[in-house]
């Protein structure tokens, strides 16, 4: 056997415990002792003492097993004569006897008396904050894993390491503040996620590398002297709520052939935005903005952007290299700052490139710019303010505009428009005339009719 | 709200993309990269980014400024200032391949520059525009 699918780990990067057991498995029926910062059982061959014959603990002094509670904790074995140094389940518990059994042998042969471990209790990080575990939280899980992070001070370099499975289940990263599920991811509002401060260190924030099928929420990552989060992965991972900023390289570094979705993401202040390469990528309402270089850059085969806003980075908003199955849908790119930089630029696109209902205003060159315009599909996008023109090699469409978006306070991040894009966008009447819509032009929507009044809509906020 | 530099505008002493010139600081303005900048002393500053491209860059001039959450990758730090969850990396500027660039961590903070530092072959620190 292994650790359980269902297992649920507990991380408090400051006030958790190195070596701690950290997890639980509920399908037990016991109770979760990891959801605390001490251990709830120390096993120090002294005070607690056991001894330990296959997979089976049975303890000698100090401590009375609890046949309904123990069960589905995870325990930590830190040192013992010919011990798995490994973090097991407890699968039962037998108080007569006053036994735990495991999930797996603990020993690799005899009966041993000086082993030593926790039960219970969080980890203090995936590789325990920067400390030494004898066993990794990042190299124990087993797919289908969920892993919640408090918001406490917190700096390591991640590495994970660990897939989830083609159909399920995947691994879930799960930030919060003060008690579990308590950051609605899609609410769009990161100031309570957990930040894993680098500190300037070398190095990636998160090292994910070709880990795939990934959940990543509610989690923020700056002062890396890498990137913020770096993959590969030939298979989806998602982020939703997720900061990366002030980091020296990437928000997030997109590898050759990596799929990846972002929801409600932002990356502020790094060295660039969304950068690499990538196969499928797609970012729903992101927040693109402030970073010292491009704010989004992929040499890329489909990709899918809505939504999605890309302001005042020291180069192009958006860019794509050999781009072909891309969408860029409703966004807006504004004031990105360069002699050459463009709100969209696209090198050598291909076939399947569709532009739609997106700001391009005040960038430092062009609104768009395309190396070719044939493959290039671009209606109903609103072009303001460019410097030296509104499109280069770019199409025109019909439905195209030339208004100032009116951005409510573009200086503060706030890019809801005016009147003047409001119900702009296509599709307003469907192909059979049988439905009839309004959608804005860029990012922010105002959610009212040409003629009338509504309500609003935020991307996303710091 | 207009970017720093255009095609057409830029600052009197912009020599190269890398290098953008100096310009004035506003408090709405989040993104002073490859700039050099003048801010009033004491000024607090969050989630501003000051990035340069060559290590130790005097970009800076102010004193007792408070830095929150800012991105001072390759900027020469001041002794009056105070650091709260800042970025000081100092790293060279290099030719990833590709068409793309990156920064190659040398260390954690200028002070922790010995002054005899290699700079890689590849290293990149101008730009024909």
């Amino acid at each position: 056997m292994t650790l359980p699918a269902a297992g649920v780990w507990e991380i408090r990067p400051a006030n958790g415990t190195v070596n701690a057991g950290g997890g639980f498995n509920a399908a037990r029926g016991g109770v979760d002792r990891s959801q605390q910062n001490a251990p709830y059982v120390v096993i120090d061959a002294a005070t607690i003492t056991v001894s330990v014959t296959t997979n089976v603990i049975t303890f000698t002094g100090g401590y009375t097993v609890n046949t309904n509670d123990d069960p589905g904790n995870f325990v930590a074995i830190t040192a013992g004569t010919n011990a798995v140094l490994e973090i097991f389940e407890i699968t039962a518990a037998n108080a007569g006897a006053g036994t735990w059994t495991m999930d797996r042998n603990v020993v690799s042969s005899g009966t041993q008396t000086d082993f030593t471990g926790n039960m219970g209790g969080a980890r203090r990080g995936y590789n325990d904050n920067g400390s030494a575990p004898v066993r990794t939280l990042q190299a124990s899980l087993v797919a289908g894993n969920t892993i919640y992070i408090k918001n406490e001070a917190w700096n390591e370099n991640i590495t994970l390491t660990v897939n989830g499975t083609l159909g399920g289940p995947v691994i879930t990263h799960i930030g919060y503040n003060t008690s579990r599920n308590d950051i609605d991811p899609f609410a769009g509002v990161s100031t309570n996620n957990p930040v894993n401060n680098r500190a300037s260190a070398a190095g990636d924030g998160w090292s994910i590398g070709s880990t795939n099928r990934q959940v990543f929420k509610n989690l923020n990552v700056t002062g890396a002297g890498d990137a913020g989060f770096s993959y590969t992965s030939a298979a989806w991972n998602v982020w939703i709520n997720c900061k990366a900023y002030s980091n020296t390289n990437e928000g997030w570094e997109v590898g050759a052939s990596s799929l990846g979705e972002m929801h409600l993401c932002e990356a502020a202040s790094n060295g660039s935005g969304f950068v690499g390469g990538g196969t499928d990528i797609r970012l729903h309402n992101c927040y693109i903005h402030d970073n010292t270089a491009q704010g989004t850059s992929l040499a890329t085969s489909r990709a899918f952007f809505d939504f999605c806003i890309s302001e005042t980075n020291g180069g192009n908003g958006f860019q794509f290299t050999s781009p072909n199955g891309v969408g860029i849908l409703n966004c807006t790119s504004n004031a990105n700052s360069g002699a050459t930089t463009d709100g969209l630029q696209f090198t050598t696109p291909d076939t399947g490139v569709t532009v739609r209902n997106n700001i391009f205003s005040n960038n430092g060159r062009y609104g768009a710019n395309a190396t070719a315009s044939a493959c290039v599909i671009a209606d109903h996008n609103d072009y303001f303010g460019n410097s030296t023109a509104a499109r280069n090699n770019f199409p025109t469409g019909t439905g195209d505009l030339t208004s100032d978006p009116q951005f409510t306070n573009a200086g503060a991040g706030d890019y809801s428009i005016g009147t003047n894009l409001k119900a702009a966008g296509i599709p307003g009447i469907f192909p059979g005339g049988t439905s009839t819509g309004y959608l804005d032009i860029g990012a922010v929507q105002r959610q009212e009719a040409a003629s009338g009044g509504g309500g609003g809509q935020r991307v996303i906020g710091g | 709200m207009k970017p720093f530099v255009t095609a057409n505008e830029r600052p009197a002493d912009y020599e190269h993309d890398l290098s953008r010139g100096t310009v004035t600081f506003d408090p709405g303005v989040r993104n002073y990269a490859l700039h050099k900048v003048s801010i009033p002393d004491g000024t607090t500053l969050r989630e501003c980014n000051f990035s340069q491209c060559v290590p130790n860059t005097d970009a800076i001039r102010g004193r007792n400024l408070t830095f929150i959450d800012c991105n001072l990758v390759n900027v020469k730090i001041d002794a009056s200032w105070r650091l709260q969850r800042s970025n000081t990396t100092q790293a060279w500027r290099v030719d990833a391949g590709g068409g793309r660039e990156r920064m190659q961590y040398i260390c954690k903070h200028p002070n922790d520059l010995r002054g005899d530092e290699q700079e890689p072959a590849n290293v990149v620190k101008s730009r024909a525009y």
